[in-house]
């Protein structure tokens, strides 16, 4: 196959240049998103018939479950357009995705911690579920320990790829766990599409947050590996330059 | 969202209300918080990261 296109949209000096617009618009999404998201989730939605107003938790805890394993995917396909056809923007989007996917898994760790205490009477319990995320927060780290140990880019960037696809074998086991073991974490509540036990009240404002989650992701994944860009090619000449433009503005 | 119990300023009370959780303040209020500091940190730091390395590109960083 030919993937010169590929290269020449990938190149970081065109990156640079739509990433810069592209931010802007996204950013502003999210934002908006996030407005109407919280106001849906915290005012408009009922309590939960068993769990009362303590459900809410949900819209700032299953988002933050989602990222953590869709970060974790664009990492290893960034990865392995890295690794496989040396595509240099797929190694610093890696590199740009893997504190943010760290972040998410703790903040859904955190999160379910601070809503299993209220309804499950603890704040943490080795079930499948809880400690098959908590593996994938290792996982994260991992990464970002080996980009800091390897001195040289080009290595570092092919031991993080290859790290991130033997980690891929985690993620269907954190997706079926609730399913494959008997965990004290609830069963899939809207991936049962024939008959989600969610209320469209409910799930409204956390398919909102849901896209408020990923539309941030997506910018602040763009402004990371733009400054990837520009520590690991500053001695090129358009790097330079466009410096240069940024200070006389 | 909860029961009105008392007499008064109307909107006080579901602000009170709104506020207290039924109870479950800390949980709910403490996750959306934390939430909260951690995107908006993870937001601000890597565009005052961009700003600096621009700056410093600018001055002759790429030298080194």
């Amino acid at each position: 196959m030919n993937f010169n296109w590929l290269h020449r949209y990938a190149s970081p000096m065109n990156f640079y240049s739509w990433s810069l617009v592209a931010t802007r618009w996204l950013g502003t999404v999210s934002a908006i998103l996030f407005a109407v998201g919280l106001t849906g989730g915290l005012v408009y939605a009922p309590p939960d018939y068993q769990q009362g107003e303590s459900f809410r938790i949900i819209y700032v805890h299953v988002p933050s479950a989602w990222m953590s394993l869709f970060i974790y995917m664009v990492m290893v396909s960034a990865g392995t357009l890295g690794l496989v056809w040396h595509v240099k923007l797929g190694d610093m989007i890696a590199r740009a995705s893997a504190p943010l996917g760290a972040w998410f898994t703790f903040l859904a760790l955190a999160t379910g911690s601070l809503w299993g205490k209220p309804m499950w009477g603890t704040y943490w319990v080795w079930d499948a579920r809880l400690t098959s995320e908590l593996i994938l927060l290792f996982l994260y780290l991992g990464y970002i320990a080996l980009q800091g140990a390897i001195e040289d880019r080009r290595i570092a960037a092919r031991a993080g790829a290859i790290l991130a696809l033997v980690g891929t074998v985690n993620i269907p086991i954190i997706h079926y766990s609730v399913e494959w073991w008997n965990t004290l974490h609830q069963g899939p509540t809207i991936t049962k599409f024939d008959s989600p036990s969610i209320d469209t009240s409910m799930l409204i404002p956390l398919l909102l947050m849901g896209l408020a989650y990923i539309f941030y992701f997506c910018t602040i994944v763009l402004i990371r590996t733009r400054c990837e860009i520009l520590e690991f090619e500053r001695n090129k000449t358009w790097v330079k330059q466009r410096a240069l433009e940024m200070e006389s503005v | 969202m909860g029961k009105a119990t008392c007499t008064g300023n109307g909107i006080r009370i579901v602000e009170t209300e709104f506020f207290a959780m039924d109870g479950y303040a800390f949980y709910v209020w403490g996750s959306y918080g934390l939430s909260a500091v951690i995107l908006i940190a993870n937001a601000m730091l890597p565009r005052i990261r961009e700003k600096s390395l621009l700056k410093r590109i600018a001055r002759g960083y790429s030298e080194d």
